[in-house]
């Protein structure tokens, strides 16, 4: 009897334990993807989903925000939220916001908006539209408009500035417009989640699930499109690390990758084209993402000859072939790549002349004394890639009898010791990576990075009268021929005396999935922007 | 039935074939050992080729490249075999300084008075705390140069050790020897560094090999986290970069596994001697391989 | 009892050493305080707001009072507020540890059920077949990394075979309440729980089979030999019980471990828990997200420790006739 108990029992608990494995199994792989479903995966670290996470915000740009106008990548502007007109003195941009604009809440969009955007970066963010600045170190940048006047019927806005700006319209693009209904009286900080996801593009926010690890938006009904979106959903898979992340996308399971200001590695996207699991869809971009930058102010690279002893020793090709893609092109000693306002092509092309390397060398020692080039190379840690470019600078230059040491710090020890912001600026070189945003601030052309007298950057810290002659001409000018000319002067001085060098130029790579076509590319945020959205279609 | 149990001796002595795996054990764990010194103190002789040849980057293995090439282009065993020495470096550096905190702390917890109560309180206080955890939080504080990980590695590691040490102590204070010594008017720390150091050089080895390879593990763990020194490279940091490099998705198992399987080798080298050691003290006051 | 009591008493010294070192690291460690304790740095900071983080983070306090100030934050329940992630450090860890503990609990669990069995039965025959492919195997599974085990597991069972998830805790639109979504999570968790099973599992069977080795020469197991017990009853009912207070007294030390092992875990798999918490906090430099998590770990291994310690007391009898006594 109690042998038959325990035999039904023991019979019972293997019934249960096979339904629950049969459960589980079949609960395994039912990912099937839906046709009018778009998959995005991003390892971005997206904490809340809402206008205060950094990350999502920056992903939000290209689903449910709008800036005033987009950036393409030919470096001509589309209007985005508003249309846009220039006075004849450069001074004056009206906005006038496009017909049909409203916020996913049914609320229209209107100029209070975009006076309402500036006047909350100002009061929170870094700002500096309509009041002045003044950092830590006690500088004050002034002002970049002088007024923000919105016209009677509330549909636009004219913006004067101080100066006429060719550039104008760059720092708009990431400018994204807060609806003033929902903000009014608040902050981002104090607002609900709900509150903070109100947008006005193409897509408007769905669900938020930290346990997939999804993001989902569908199509914003009151955005004034009357076509068919091909894409019903949108689904953001979040990912904690890259690994897994190039993993699904090259098992098929993604769309594409997104990545703020950033493109895919080349080596992977070659995998990825070569397997047939994605397209290619090269990026020009303003961005360096490979740089070689001396501390101009300090032993050894105060000497100019030592610094040419370095870039005529350096195998650019080489780079090009290991960390670049099929689009990549040599760099040119006027360091700026060919898409910035002003480029000229007239600068020297680097390339590798060690003859030409050793003669600055032994000029460079014997005006130094020293007895021979050996110097510390910073690199942040934190990223794998740089740490790559510097064993490789490390093993050139040792072939041309300059020893490198790696030296290898924290994020915030390497900002520390290589710009201004840590208040000293210790390192003798370092590699670093310049964004698109950075290199066109002030006068543009990557000036903050060079400019030793810059508040926050200075990472080659020059201070040199005839630089800041080409400063102020660059910051003066109010047509594009005079702001060419300057430019060109800076990349000459630059090609003179090598404060930094590219390794390479490159494009940025984006890839989309082989069922996808039609998608835009933006300068800015790459494939994930309003128009993609209007145009994508399957395959 | 019962009778063969009680003719049978529980505790047998050690027979000739235990004899045999410790000694094989002994012979395979000083061979591998050694090869790993070799490699530490002349890599030239192992690796095919300088660690200044580069080639395409990501190459698959083959004949050339048995273990392919890295994304910088460079050949993965050889950086495997020229990583040996300071993976070595920084596992015998931090063990050995977790191993001198933690005969220190052992012997004066053994030492009995406040200060043994003192001592004893701070060994049963840090076993008390989360290491992995606490680890990766002062390395973050800290920044990781070799130094820096070495100490914090060193901060949380000593704790078995001065346990296994205090344990000693207080079972050779009770042998005979000891009280003589009093008796004949020795100073106590006489006693201590002339007849119970020497008396403790058991449990001290082995406690020294398993510190070891957890010093190693612990390393690896903080590289992942990128909070190790990556500027010349161990084991660790070379998974590492080969994990963050994409590795996976570029299907260069080479360059991930390798590494991986010379830490496994190097865990078999140190288990083979202490495996040697533990059968030759069978009372080593009962501390197993791992911490 | 003393014992026990003891063993509590240095658990709560810990914690509060903990604290003491959390207080201690930002305001001791060369560089400015105000960075440390926001994870900014002066790029991001101006003037006005580093001031005003100055007098908010208590810094023109006494050292004293700011003391006491963060004894009451901790205690209070803020433990600390990220900048980074503009929230208090103690409802981020809230949102977080549910997903955590899913892996670490089942994880605990099943390991210390493994090292178990296979440390008494390891022990049977000290030195036999078994024992030596199962020390030799514990040996060279100690020495994966566990990041590396995790993904060498995603590689073949998710990329390769196609049989699990690779990352995350449910599908997209599931809900656990439901059967098919309480299934569809299992699936998800089978992966991460077996990388911490792999990593944990070997320390503890190392312990466990040392101490019933040892305990298999005690009398009373050869006296139960004597009368013919064996196998798996001399094991579970002989020796066993005779190394199972410092076993359990281990497993409960092992969670900190456990949770140590999420860090590496949770990265791997996408899992939005406190260990990618941690991981992100290490890259971002977020410290007081990073003093918060470590505070809370000793919290739960305090916690832990009081547990197993009332257990044993509960089933000491020496403990418990005296206790009858009184």
């Amino acid at each position: 009897m109690k042998r038959t108990a325990k035999l039904i029992s023991v019979c019972l608990a293997l019934l249960l334990v096979t339904a629950a494995l049969a459960g589980v199994l079949s609960a395994c792989n039912r990912d099937g993807k839906n046709a009018d479903e778009f998959v995005i995966g991003t390892s971005a670290g997206i904490e809340h989903a809402d206008r205060s996470d950094y990350d999502f915000d920056q992903l939000s740009a290209g689903l449910t925000q709008q800036a005033l106008v987009a950036r393409n990548t030919d470096g001509t502007y589309s209007p985005l939220l508003a249309e846009y007109a220039v006075s004849e003195d450069g001074r004056d941009y009206t906005f006038t916001v496009r017909e049909g604009m409203c916020w996913d809440d049914g609320e229209p969009v209107d100029a209070a908006d975009i006076l309402f955007t500036l006047e909350y970066a100002d009061a929170h963010d870094s700002g500096g539209w309509l009041s002045s600045v003044t950092d830590t170190a006690g500088e004050t940048t002034p002002s970049k408009l002088l007024s923000a006047d919105v016209s009677e019927d509330g549909g636009s806005i004219v913006f004067r500035y101080r100066e006429a700006d060719v550039r104008a319209l760059s720092d708009l693009t990431v400018l994204r417009i807060m609806p003033e209904h929902v903000y009014r009286g608040k902050t981002i900080e104090t607002a609900t989640p709900a509150e903070n996801r109100v947008g006005c593009g193409v897509y408007r926010f769905e669900s938020y699930s930290a346990d997939a690890g999804t993001i989902t938006f569908v199509p914003n009904e009151h955005y004034p499109y009357d076509g068919d979106l091909a894409v019903k959903r949108v689904v953001v898979r979040l990912f904690a690390s890259d690994g897994t992340l190039q993993l699904a996308m090259k098992n098929g399971e993604l769309d594409t990758i997104w990545k703020y200001s950033g493109g895919v590695e080349p080596s992977f996207a070659s995998m990825l084209a070569e397997n047939g699991r994605a397209n290619i869809i090269p990026v020009a971009s303003d961005n360096l993402p490979a740089v070689l930058a001396f501390n101009t102010s300090a032993s050894p690279f105060n000497d100019a000859d030592l610094r040419k002893a370095v870039v005529y020793a350096l195998d650019y090709s080489r780079f090009a072939s290991l960390f670049a893609s099929e689009y990549a092109e040599t760099p040119h000693a006027g360091f700026v790549p060919p898409t910035t306002l002003g480029y000229t092509p007239d600068t020297e092309t680097l390339s590798r002349d060690l003859s030409r390397s050793r003669t600055h060398l032994e000029a460079g020692l014997a005006r130094t004394g020293l007895p021979s080039l050996s110097f510390t190379l910073s690199v942040n840690a934190d990223n794998a890639l740089h740490l790559s470019y510097a064993r490789q600078v490390k093993l050139q230059l040792e072939e041309a009898g300059i020893s490198v040491t790696i030296k290898t710090m924290n994020q915030n020890d390497f900002r520390a010791s290589t710009t201004n912001s840590g208040g000293n600026v210790s390192h003798q070189a370092c590699i670093i990576g310049y964004t698109a945003n950075g290199m066109k601030m002030m006068g543009g052309l990557g000036t903050i990075y060079m400019d030793g007298g810059h508040a926050v950057q200075g990472v080659s810290q020059v201070f040199d009268a005839a630089f800041d002659a080409i400063l102020d001409r660059l910051s003066a000018a109010a047509t594009e021929e005079d702001y060419r000319a300057a430019a060109k002067e800076c990349q000459e001085w630059y090609a003179a005396n090598f404060p930094a060098v590219a390794l390479f130029w490159d494009a940025q790579l984006q890839v989309l999935s082989p069922e996808w076509t039609g998608a835009h590319a933006d300068a800015d945020f790459g494939l994930i922007n309003m128009t993609t959205w209007l145009t994508l279609g399957r395959a | 039935m019962r009778t063969r149990h009680i003719s049978r001796p529980h505790k047998s002595l050690p027979l000739a074939g235990e004899n045999k795996a410790a000694i094989t054990a002994l012979a395979a764990g000083c061979l591998l050992l050694f090869v790993f010194l070799l490699a530490a103190v002349a890599p030239s002789a192992f690796a095919p080729y300088s660690p200044s040849d580069t080639f395409d980057a990501w190459l698959p293995s083959s004949s050339d490249h048995i273990l392919g090439t890295d994304d910088a282009g460079a050949d993965v065993f050889t950086s495997l075999v020229y990583a040996t020495g300071r993976t070595l470096l920084t596992g015998v550096a931090s063990a050995a300084l977790a191993l001198a905190l933690g005969v220190l702390v052992g012997l004066a917890a053994g030492s009995g008075g406040v200060i043994g109560a003192l001592a004893n309180g701070v060994i049963n206080l840090f076993a008390m705390i989360p290491k992995l955890p606490a680890t990766i939080v002062i390395a973050a504080f800290a920044g990781g140069g070799l130094a820096e990980t070495v100490i914090v590695i060193a901060v949380f590691g000593w704790v078995t050790t001065a346990r296994a040490v205090r344990a000693k102590v207080l079972h050779i204070k009770c042998l005979p020897f000891a009280d003589a010594l009093t008796a004949a008017g020795y100073s106590p720390a006489r006693i201590a560094f002339r007849h119970i150091i020497p008396n403790t050089g058991e449990v001290i080895l082995t406690r020294y090999i398993t510190t070891l390879a957890g010093c190693i593990m612990t390393e690896a763990t903080l590289s992942f986290l990128g909070l190790g020194s990556v500027s010349s490279p161990t084991w660790g940091t070379m998974i590492n970069l080969a994990y963050r490099r994409g590795g996976f998705a570029m299907e260069a198992y080479g360059w991930l596994l390798a590494p991986g399987a010379a830490i496994m080798l190097l865990a078999l080298a140190f288990w083979c001697l202490w495996y040697f050691a533990e059968h030759r003290s069978r009372d080593v006051s009962g501390k197993s391989y791992a911490d | 009892m003393k014992k026990y009591l003891r063993h509590i008493l240095i658990a709560l010294t810990a914690f509060l050493a903990i604290l003491v070192v959390n207080f201690a690291l930002p305001r001791m460690l060369p560089g400015d305080p105000v960075f440390l304790l926001t994870g900014f740095d002066s790029e991001v900071l101006s003037q006005e707001l580093y001031d005003s983080y100055y007098t908010a983070l208590g810094l023109d306090q006494p050292l004293s009072r700011q003391f006491a100030d963060y004894l009451a934050d901790v205690f209070g329940g803020g433990l600390g507020f990220s900048y980074r992630l503009n929230s208090d450090v103690a409802s981020l860890i809230g949102e977080r540890l549910p997903a955590t503990l899913q892996i670490v609990l089942p994880a605990l669990i099943i390991s210390t059920l493994l090292a178990m069995g296979a440390g008494l039965a390891a022990a049977r025959k000290p030195r036999g077949i078994t024992d030596t492919v199962m020390t030799t195997g514990a040996a060279l599974l100690g020495a994966v990394p566990t990041f590396l085990a995790g993904m060498i597991l995603v590689v073949v069972f998710s990329f390769g075979l196609g049989w699990l998830p690779y990352g995350n805790l449910s599908s997209p639109g599931m809900d656990v309440g439901t059967i098919e979504g309480l299934f569809d999570r299992i699936a998800h968790l089978i992966l991460p729980i077996a990388t911490l099973v792999l990593a944990t599992t070997p320390p503890k069977f190392m312990m466990l089979r040392a101490s019933a080795e040892k305990a298999s020469e005690e009398k009373y197991v050869l006296y139960a030999r004597s009368r013919g017990v064996e196998g798996t009853r001399l094991s579970f009912r002989h020796v066993f019980p005779n190394v199972g207070q410092p076993f359990l007294a281990m497993t409960g030390l092992n969670f900190g471990a456990m949770l140590g092992g999420s860090v590496v875990v949770e990265t791997v798999f996408s899992v939005n828990g406190m260990g990618l918490l941690v991981s992100q906090a290490v890259s971002d430099l977020d410290y007081p997200v990073l003093q918060g998590c470590l505070t809370v770990i000793s919290a739960f291994i305090l916690g832990v420790t009081v547990l197993t310690d009332l257990l044993l007391l509960l089933a000491d009898p020496a403990a418990r006739r005296k206790n009858r006594a009184h």
